[in-house]
């Protein structure tokens, strides 16, 4: 009995070997084809063309930094002087167009002085430079809108 | 000195010339490993249009980190393990957006005795027998894990010794041969009908 699993083993074992033998074949089989000697001469010129230049690799970082700068100072622009001028509608209220303190005629008083929604300065504040909103149509009528 | 010593030291003199600006001296690294950069993109991809952008973008991407070469490791092992994760990541990407292709002709195999089961027709079924068995041969190695493949890939298809995978891969010895016997058996199982 014993001597039978011992063949079977053996037969086993051989069996085996030849299957992974036999892989080991295919597998290399499918190695890449050798590439043509034109192909491999053509490899490196055309790669050569991909490098970056060493002008390039100083120019890079210039432009970058550039456009990094030019993008932070458009945001540090409308973050603090803001897109409200003299003039312009509000996209909340398209009607409605920015004049300055200084402009309205004497005795009168800004309709309503409110940008975009948002609360701004006080109703009889008339001090230079102080926005207020003016209906766009009278403001165009009274001649007081700068645009 | 060994030859392998002497390469080594021929190698991180092109690499120093290439840090400096030399394009040329890249040239040279450019040249010598070609060919195996090649070979190895092609048995992981199947096909001669990927495996030549990969080629050529293992070596760009070889170039711009060449500042990062440490001499620690051999500029092949550097190369290699640049090769090897560009070529997975690559993979993952094909693999999203479809199957693998396998180019006519890619596996030569015609020579093959284990072409047996279906031999002995016509010259058109010999040639259509070739063109299964490459298929199955590709089809099971893409079926692998990552991992395995690599291994199985980088061992018994390119012939690189365990030693210099587990160097490549930043693993050990034994990982490697685990990684071989589970992606022989896979394959044994896939392609049993070839076997047999």
């Amino acid at each position: 009995m014993r001597k039978i699993n011992s063949e079977e083993t053996a037969r086993n074992d051989s069996r085996g070997t030849d299957r992974l033998v036999k892989l080991l074949e295919l597998l290399r089989a499918a190695r890449a084809p050798e590439p043509s000697p034109g192909y491999l001469a053509a490899f490196w010129p055309r790669l050569r063309q991909k490098l970056p230049s060493r002008r390039r690799a100083i120019i890079q970082p210039l432009r970058y930094g550039g456009l990094a700068a030019a993008a932070a100072a458009l945001i540090l622009w409308v973050t603090l002087a803001g897109t409200e001028r003299a003039g312009r509608t509000g996209p909340a209220s398209p009607v409605y167009a920015l004049a300055t303190a200084s402009s309205p005629a004497a005795g009168e008083r800004p309709e309503t002085n409110y940008v975009s929604g948002t609360p701004r300065g006080k109703e009889n504040d008339r001090r230079a430079g102080t926005d207020y909103v003016l209906p766009r149509i009278s403001a165009r009528e009274n001649g007081r809108l700068e645009v | 000195m060994t030859s392998d010593e002497s390469n080594r030291s021929e190698d991180f003199g092109l690499v120093r010339a290439a840090r400096g600006g030399d394009e040329d001296a890249f040239g040279e690294l450019v040249r010598k490993y070609q060919g195996k950069i090649y070979s190895l993109a092609y048995s992981m991809v199947g096909n001669h249009s990927d495996a030549d952008d990969l080629a050529q973008e293992i070596f760009l991407k070889s170039y711009r980190n060449i500042g990062k070469f440490r001499f620690q490791s051999s500029f092949y092992t550097w190369l290699y393990r640049i090769g090897v994760n560009t070529i997975i990541t690559r993979r993952k990407k094909l693999r999203r957006n479809r199957h693998l292709e396998l180019r006519p002709g890619a596996l030569d195999v015609e020579g093959s005795p284990y072409l047996s089961p279906r031999r002995g027709g016509k010259r058109g079924d010999e040639a259509a027998a070739g063109r299964e068995l490459r298929r199955d041969i590709r089809e099971a190695i893409d079926r692998l894990p990552e991992k395995q493949k690599t291994v199985v890939v980088m061992h018994d298809i390119e012939g690189i010794p365990h030693s210099e995978i587990a160097r490549i891969l930043k693993t050990s010895e034994g990982t490697i041969r685990s990684r071989l016997h589970y992606g022989r058996k896979k394959l044994q199982d896939d392609l049993a009908k070839w076997l047999d």
